[in-house]
């Protein structure tokens, strides 16, 4: 008698936990920090990509189709009914960019301020990050896999595309061979690509690439790679579990985490370790002036938590003084941060220190080398 | 009868034919007919009033003749003139030139073990027929006409002595060198043709006018390295080496000459060796410093592979003349032509192949090589590929880049690069 009823129960548990988790009130509709305060914003599709304009009051989401929405006045452009997989504005904000995936193809639509389509290209690949170098370029990471009994050839890919003036150009990354039971294990990560991230704004990528060494367990290696020269920096390696790294606006410091129990915030050029925290570091974001992060739902500062706001993907506005997240199905604005004073990107060292990051890559100069020459060329 | 005596005694010789040796008797009716020459040859030479037949040297096993795999190697005549191989051995012909490498083995605190890159064991044979980069860039035909036929001399006793002549007129003639010591790379019968020993020999024979074996092949000796103080790349031995062979050489042309004037001459093929060689170092290094900067064109990376290196530069004995950079070649002439000219023209006391055929073309060689280094650095469009940086311009990023390679490549040390780095650091910090 008992053992018929068991089924019944445990449905019945799992139900009542299911509706205990929705209801549940999330840190960020409660009471925040001093200073801090929350609004939710709009509702958006569970788990769906977003994109904070560069002057941070247009956001590019998805709710049943793609929308701008304007933070301030509250006001909203339907884009198309389609739901893009991916979304990035361009660094000046007159361009968005989404990535579709329909009948086996990825298409990436360039949508001009206003929310019109101005250009798009197709590709048989699967894009799996989306991004702009510069104002007239975007690029993308995918990954090819080709299967042979022995294991899977798995390649990333970078595509280059400049809208209006030309195809896209497609370059392999790096190539790496995983054993089958390997790949069917970490099938869901390696699927993620190589989670391309520009550096700043320079002509760098930060991608991950899987490493199946026979013995070992497999892990990401974490490579800053020169576009203009083609040469990598290897600069750390985490778990296959990583969400991959982010940079601050002005490129000196990363945020990554191993996916385990360890995020750090350091600077990969001089190798210094700013910060660390014991967590895994999903889904990382971090202000532009480096300072200020959010990973696993919460938001720390300088290594201190600051508080827990919600699980899910977050963003900082340009400016530093925003956070936006979606958790969910909502979207809230967080605000009341406070960026660090000067740390903001300078424009005008910008090519200088380009160009040192360069040389660093390249290995022409070593991390200590980097330090003091980057010190004395933002000395006052 | 008589028909049925011949069959039975046709039918058992038939039986016992491949048991049987062969002996000169029995090859000489055909031969006569098929290879009248060498047939003759033998019969005028020592071979044949010393009895030494055809199945001495060539074996008895005449399908493997018929294919060509009996050739007659130096091992075969080696039991019977022991000296001559063991000198010749020792020699710069006996030292694996068609290995390209060069054996090792009279190289002093030499690791034995090396043997086994070129050699099985307990055999005197290079595992691979040819190391030489040149030779492995060319065909088959060529690769035997026109490399082999002069390189056989490691292991081919026929390569001066023809295959079945025995008469020394031949091998004391200086024209039985001449096939191979002439030519644009080492003219040494020219040279000496058209030299005051080569006019006295022509005009008042070997008696008064020294040939190549009076100098290099002294007593008969088969060590033609005798007296040599450098290598077969033109680079001086050091002291130890070279100085016991200068004591050689004078000896030799002690014989006509005073000890002195033989001396003094030489010494002044060291000198012009020397200024000819730092000539040739000027060049190898405008040559290192544009590939640091990748600028040659085409790059090593984008030609077909050093048939030994790789796509990696080569400017030492291995250097090509094809499959290169103009520059690459230019070197090529002023290293293995001109270069070889001017020293071999000094110690060969030639003037004009001395100074005009050699000296002044390599002068005009270093012109031309720089010209052309000029006009590279000014383009700075090297051959390298998309994603490798040119270094033609003046940017501390490209600074930096050479200063590494030279590094690498040993031609600054690390204290040298790291006070170079800095003053490239200070300028970019400027800028």
């Amino acid at each position: 008698m008992f053992r018929r009823k068991t089924p019944l129960l445990v449905a019945a548990f799992v139900s009542f936990l299911t509706l205990l988790s929705a209801c549940r009130t999330l840190p960020v509709d409660g009471k925040l920090p001093e200073g801090l305060s929350a609004e939710k914003i709009a509702s958006v599709d569970e788990g769906s990509p977003f994109a904070v304009s560069p002057d941070g009051n247009v956001i590019a989401m998805v709710s049943s189709g793609l929308k701008m929405r304007h933070i301030a006045l509250k006001e909203q452009i339907d884009l198309t009914g389609d739901s893009p997989e991916k979304l990035a504005w361009s660094p000046f904000g007159n361009s968005l960019a989404a990535v579709f995936r329909k009948n086996g193809k990825s298409t990436i639509v360039v949508y001009d301020q206003h929310g019109v389509p101005i250009a798009d290209s197709s590709t048989e690949e699967i894009l799996t990050t989306l991004g702009w170098l510069s104002e007239n370029e975007i690029f993308a990471g995918g990954f090819r896999v080709k299967s042979y009994k022995f294991g899977s050839n798995y390649r990333s890919i970078l595509f280059r595309w400049s809208p209006g003036r030309g195809l896209p150009v497609v370059s392999e990354l790096r190539d790496s061979t995983i054993q089958p039971a390997t790949y069917t294990k970490w099938k869901t990560a390696l699927e993620r690509g190589p989670m391309i991230q520009p550096v700043g704004q320079s002509a760098q990528i930060l991608y991950l690439q899987p490493v199946t060494p026979p013995l070992f367990s497999p892990y990401y290696r974490a490579i800053i790679k020169d576009l203009e020269t083609g040469k990598e920096l290897e600069s750390a390696s985490v778990s296959l579990k990583s969400d991959g790294g982010t940079f601050s606006a002005d490129g000196e410091s990363l945020l990554i985490g191993d996916g385990i129990g360890s995020t750090k915030l350091y600077n990969p050029w001089s190798e210094e370790t700013l910060f660390k925290s014991a967590t895994p570091g999903s889904n990382p974001a971090l202000s532009p002036d480096g300072v200020t992060w959010f990973s696993d739902g919460t938001l720390f500062r300088s290594s201190t938590k600051v508080t827990p706001l919600a699980p899910g993907i977050a963003r900082f506005t340009p400016d530093g003084s925003r956070l936006i997240i979606t958790s969910g199905g909502s979207l809230y604005v967080v605000s009341g941060l406070k960026p660090a004073e000067g740390a903001l990107f300078v424009p005008s060292l910008a090519e200088k220190i380009n160009k040192l990051r360069s040389m660093r890559v390249q290995g022409l100069v070593t991390a200590d080398e980097y330090k003091e020459t980057l010190k004395r060329i933002t000395a006052p | 009868m008589k028909t049925l005596s011949n069959i039975i005694a046709l039918t058992v010789a038939t039986f016992f034919m491949p048991h049987l040796s062969l002996s000169a008797e029995d090859c000489i009716p055909c031969h006569r007919e098929k290879t009248p020459a060498a047939v003759r040859q033998w019969e005028s030479s020592a071979h044949f009033k010393a009895k030494v037949g055809c199945e001495k040297c060539h074996g008895t096993d005449h399908e493997k003749m018929k294919k060509g795999e009996a050739r007659v190697d130096m091992k075969v005549c080696a039991p019977c003139h022991k000296k001559a191989f063991d000198t010749h051995r020792q020699s710069r012909h006996g030292m694996g030139l068609h290995s390209g490498w060069g054996c090792t083995r009279n190289m002093e605190g030499r690791n034995k073990r090396e043997c086994a890159f070129c050699h099985d064991k307990d055999s005197a044979e290079p595992l691979s027929q040819v190391q030489c980069a040149r030779f492995l860039k060319q065909s088959a035909e060529m690769g035997e006409v026109g490399c082999n036929y002069c390189h056989s001399v490691e292991s081919s006793c026929a390569s001066c002595h023809t295959n079945h002549n025995t008469d020394l007129k031949i091998v004391r003639d200086p024209a039985s060198c001449a096939k191979c010591h002439m030519g644009p790379d080492h003219p040494q019968w020219e040279m000496w043709q058209t030299s005051l020993h080569g006019t006295l020999y022509g005009s008042l024979g070997q008696a008064t006018g020294p040939t190549c074996q009076t100098c290099h092949m002294p007593d008969g000796t088969h060590d033609v390295s005798i007296g040599i103080t450098m290598s077969s790349g033109g680079v001086a031995y050091p002291p130890e080496k070279g100085k016991p062979q200068r004591e050689k050489m004078i000896t030799i042309c002690s014989q006509c000459h005073a000890p002195a004037f033989a001396a003094r001459e030489l010494s002044r093929g060291d000198a012009i060796q020397k200024q000819s060689l730092s000539i040739v170092k000027e060049a190898e290094k405008i040559i290192l410093d544009l590939s640091d900067r990748n600028l040659l064109d085409p790059m090593p990376e984008n030609r077909p592979p050093h048939p030994l290196s790789g796509n990696r530069l080569v400017i030492d004995s291995q250097l090509l003349y094809e499959d290169t950079s103009h520059i690459e070649r230019l070197l090529f002439k002023m290293k293995k032509y001109d270069y070889a000219r001017t020293i071999k023209g000094a110690y060969h006391q030639n003037p004009a192949y001395a100074h005009w055929y050699g000296n002044a073309e390599l002068k005009m060689d270093l012109v031309d090589i720089k010209a052309e280094a000029s006009r590279l650095k000014k383009g700075g469009k090297g051959g390298s590929a998309a994603d490798t940086p040119k270094t033609g311009g003046s940017t501390a990023e490209d600074a930096l880049r050479v200063l590494q390679k030279k590094l690498e490549r040993g031609a600054i040390s690390e204290e040298e690069y790291a006070r170079e780095k800095k003053k490239v650091l200070e300028e970019f910090l400027k800028k």
